[in-house]
């Protein structure tokens, strides 16, 4: 049966092979055992753009090999002619055609050889698969720029200064750049496919682990290290939702040092402003001790001469008690009196212990100011009576403006007490009334005149509110924006770190919640606005209340 | 009778001043303003001797005040009477005062600055030098020296041990900077009598301003220079600070006088630089004088100017008050025997030392060297001690010059 239906097959004419061929969607070319093509179908002229009429009767090699190929495919034939065997026969094989155009492109063949009457016939079906070569190539191209890509990404991972982790929804590590080795000393290789929390990593985890939100979180979170120092590590936590869970990414950096700085920083600020009213609070003690000092001294030689005046008078008072007062005695009297000046020492020493005691009150106060001013120690909030911080922090700093401005106040004293770090609340009010004094000197200059501070507060709603005015030559509109920003500094260098308003706007702001607010008019002044919330709550801002 | 002006804005510190100084009315007569305008209405209304002034006040302040007062009233002695404890002497505009007390300033210390101050006007009759001195902020300084004063301060870390070698060397500097440490210290008991003691005290921040701002530096004019050979007068004076401290050493003073006879002798020719560099043309007879009839300079200068560089001297570091030892020892050290005190001293040790260095480097074309005072080493029953001065002089002549 196989054998009489493979006979029958063979029994097609020519003619309907030809048809059927004619119909086949590859290119079908024959070839006889000279090597001429005797079979052309229409596919064979769309792919190699000869025609039928055109290329019967040549030799295949020169048609559709390209010329580099062309020996290789003559030995092919010389070998099969003398051993009947071909390299690619009833294979699948790509190479490269050759069009018409004198183009090389890349083919698919199989062929396969049969015995006529003429010799052996060499039928080939081919297929054009630039298309498919191309596809090829450009997906291995996107394959290539794909890991490009990601060496890139973990190139920019390790070169920046912050770490990144990523864990996906199962909670396993499957990003750990060289950063993170690093920070938390642990290899990535070691730490890869583990569970975050399995980590040996000293920080506080419900912190952290209380960090992986679906709103992620950012904090400062403390690593204690085994040799019991600590490092500070800056974090934010992303999520992102993957599937039906979410995965987690850990970006952040050792702050520590930055810390670290910020801190000496602010330092510096504090103990500059400490340097200058150090200098300021000793002219205000010195001031009156020279007086107290010269009336001390005045007295103790006038009592000498008083007392010679009083032996005398009590001569006389014995000689008027035993009657024997003598004319030369009141002489003595007398001339005692003059010799002492009497009505000077009289009129002079009265004012002389009534200035020095106002000496010794003044250095009191500023004494009495200057140890409310530094309030050490403290670093928790408390109660403090903002109108009394005030005014020490004026008479402690009065050396600064009392040659160029008078102070006046406006203390609101129903204000309630407000839970604040009175230490660094007394930093932000010297600050503030220091460059009110400084606007002022630049604008009075030498004349003698002065301007005006008027420092008031008072309730506003749930907030105390400072305000601190000056007459000076106020603030331009351009850098208005920038006078809370660090470092920035319209003083001559040397004079002033450009640290103050930062320091009042980070204490006022981040410590106490409050906001501070600058109201300048140039060639008016200048108005600085505290406001300082009155209901604290347990985390130290302001509860919701607070509008 | 002396007339002083006091200026400060706080009423109370006057009326402790006029009440503590109330026992010298019969000496000084003292007015008392409140502000730097008054008190220059006041000095264009009559001649004033000195000026005691605060230094922080509303409109003019003190350093303007004396700057101004320098202008106009070169003669008048500036002194600052001041609440601020820094270093201020040494800050900018205050090169106008001659001493910088401080706040609280003991009673005892007030009046004995001013009544120094006032003292000074007996060393130096001639008004028109006192004039001059005391319009002085700086004496020259040897232009080398400076420069390489300047080299050591902009150094990365400067050497205290090398500035104050530097400074030790140069006679404006030294003179500068005693006067800027004598008034740090005021109120401190302590004297500084060495340029080394005096930069030890200030520290390298202050030199640094010191020379920054201008201070106390300063070049000898073109027709000083013309008159004066500087670099001389310069190895002299160091020759004769040195054979000063031998010879304190020989007699076993205090270390204190040998430090004092040593700065003495540096500075003892001071005031020439003020006659070189402020009157130059007179200067010049002097020396010429002195050459054609072989007297001593000092003679010679007494004839034109009717007083000597050695009072000239005197007056000005008198006026920035240097310690008195050292102020005496400039003032006599020609004549020893008009000074008062007995005993051995930086006078004495000045006035043979000075002596001893013309004698070992007599210089060509100059008049007679100054002769030893006999009457006065008579006096103080040191006769007998010359030979063996000369003999350690010689020593350190030797040692130091080959010869």
């Amino acid at each position: 049966m196989e054998q009489s239906r493979t006979n029958q097959s063979f029994t097609l004419d020519s003619e309907t092979a030809h048809t059927i061929l004619d119909g086949a969607l590859d290119a079908h070319i024959l070839m006889n055992p000279a090597g001429m093509i005797v079979g052309w179908n229409p596919q064979s002229e769309r792919i190699f753009g000869w025609t039928a009429e055109e290329v019967l009767g040549r030799r295949l090699s020169e048609v559709i090999i390209p010329p580099t190929y062309r020996e290789a495919h003559e030995r092919g034939i010389q070998t099969f002619r003398a051993t009947g065997k071909g390299a690619v026969l009833g294979k699948r094989v790509e190479i490269e055609g050759w069009h018409r155009d004198k183009y090389e492109f890349s083919i698919e063949l199989t062929v396969t050889s049969a015995r006529t009457q003429g010799g052996h016939v060499f039928s080939a079906f081919v297929r054009d698969i630039t298309e498919r070569k191309r596809a090829e190539q450009s997906l291995k191209e996107a394959k290539e720029r794909a890991e490009q890509a990601a060496r890139d990404r973990a190139g920019i991972l390790a070169a920046v200064d912050v770490f990144f982790i990523y864990v996906d929804c199962h909670g396993l590590v499957t990003e750990w750049t060289a950063r993170a080795e690093q920070t938390f000393g642990l290899f990535r290789t070691i730490v890869l496919g583990r569970r975050l929390p399995e980590l040996p990593i000293p920080w506080n985890w419900n912190e952290v682990v209380g960090m992986m939100q679906p709103s992620g979180g950012r904090k400062k979170v403390r690593l204690r290290q085994c040799d019991g120092t600590e490092r500070l590590i800056g974090m934010t936590v992303t999520s992102i939702r993957q599937g039906e869970g979410a995965g987690y990414i850990f970006m952040g950096k050792d702050i520590t040092e930055q810390v670290k700085l910020e801190s000496e920083i602010a330092q510096s600020q504090k103990l500059e402003s400490i340097g200058q009213l150090a200098a300021g609070i000793a002219h205000e003690i010195n001031t009156p001790t020279q007086f107290v000092g010269d009336n001390t001294m005045f007295l103790n030689e006038s009592f000498i001469d008083v007392l010679r005046v009083l032996r005398q008078y009590q001569a006389l008072l014995e000689a008027v008690k035993s009657g024997t007062c003598s004319s030369a005695l009141i002489d003595a009297c007398e001339a005692a009196n003059n010799q002492a000046d009497l009505d000077y020492l009289l009129s002079e020493i009265p004012q002389a212990i009534f200035q020095s005691l106002d000496g010794i009150a003044r250095v009191g106060t500023i004494v009495q100011a200057m140890k409310e001013f530094a309030h050490p120690g403290t670093h928790e909030k408390t109660a403090v009576n903002l109108n009394n911080a005030i005014m020490s922090t004026i008479t402690v700093a009065s050396n600064e403006w009392k040659y160029v401005a008078e102070m006046q106040t406006r203390l609101d004293q129903s204000l309630p007490p407000v839970l604040c770090l009175v230490g660094e609340f007394n930093q932000v009010v010297l600050n503030i009334i220091v460059n009110a004094a400084h606007a002022i000197a630049d604008v009075v200059k030498t004349s003698g005149e002065k301007g005006t501070i008027m420092v008031s507060t008072g309730r506003v709603g749930d907030w105390a509110e400072i305000r601190i005015a000056d007459t000076g030559g106020g603030i331009p509109e351009s850098i208005r924006l920038k006078i809370f920003d660090p470092f920035f500094t319209t003083k001559e260098v040397g004079k002033g770190t450009g640290q103050g308003l930062a320091i009042a706007r980070s204490v006022v702001v981040d410590k106490h919640g409050g906001t501070i607010t600058v109201d300048s008019e140039p060639g008016q002044g200048t108005t600085f606005v505290i406001r300082l919330p009155l209901t604290v709550s347990a985390d130290g801002l302001p509860t919701r209340g607070a509008s | 009778m002396k007339r002083l002006l006091f200026v400060d804005d706080e009423e109370n510190v006057l009326n402790g001043l006029q009440r503590m100084l109330r026992p010298m009315r019969h000496e000084w007569e003292m007015q008392f303003v409140t502000s730097g305008e008054e008190a220059l209405q006041t000095l264009a209304q009559a001649p004033f001797d000195v000026v005691v002034s605060d230094m922080r006040m509303p409109g003019m302040d003190g350093a303007a005040l004396l700057k101004e007062v320098q202008g106009r009233f070169p003669q008048i002695v500036r002194i600052v009477l001041s609440g601020q404890s820094d270093q201020g002497m040494i800050q900018e505009g205050r090169g106008a005062t001659h001493q910088y007390l401080t706040k609280p300033c003991q009673p005892n210390k007030l009046k004995a600055t001013i009544s120094r101050a006032c003292d000074l006007r007996e060393l130096l009759a001639n008004d028109e030098l006192r004039g001059l001195a005391a319009g002085m902020s700086s004496v020259p300084t040897l232009p080398l020296l400076y420069r390489q004063l300047t080299r050591e301060l902009e150094a990365d870390s400067p050497s205290m041990q090398a500035v104050s070698a530097i400074i030790s060397k140069d006679l404006g500097m030294t003179a500068k900077i005693l006067q800027i440490a004598n008034s740090a210290s005021a109120g401190r008991d302590d004297i500084v009598s060495t340029a080394e003691q005096a930069a030890n005290r200030l520290g390298v921040e202050t030199i640094q301003s010191m020379v920054r701002t201008g201070e106390g530096c300063s070049v000898l004019s073109a027709a000083g220079n013309a008159c004066l050979n500087i670099e001389r007068l310069w190895a002299e004076s160091l020759e004769t600070g040195a054979l000063a401290r031998t010879i304190a050493q020989v007699e076993q003073a205090s270390p204190q006088t040998i430090d004092q006879a040593d700065t003495a002798g540096l500075l003892h020719e001071i005031g020439a630089l003020v006659l070189a560099g402020h009157a130059s043309e007179r200067y010049a007879q002097a020396l010429q004088l002195s050459g054609d009839r072989k007297l001593p300079l000092w003679q010679a200068e007494q004839q034109i100017f009717g007083c000597t560089h050695a009072e000239v001297g005197a007056y000005l570091l008198g006026l920035w008050g240097i310690s008195e030892p050292i102020v005496d020892a400039v003032a006599y050290h020609h004549a020893p025997t008009r000074h008062a005190g007995g005993g051995f001293s930086p006078l004495t040790a000045v006035h043979v030392a000075d002596h001893l260095q013309s004698e070992f480097a007599p210089t060509e074309g100059d008049g007679a060297p100054t002769q030893l005072d006999e009457g006065y080493l008579e006096r103080l029953g040191l006769t007998d001690r010359v030979p063996v001065w000369r003999k350690v002089a010689a020593v350190w002549h030797k040692e130091h010059f080959n010869e």
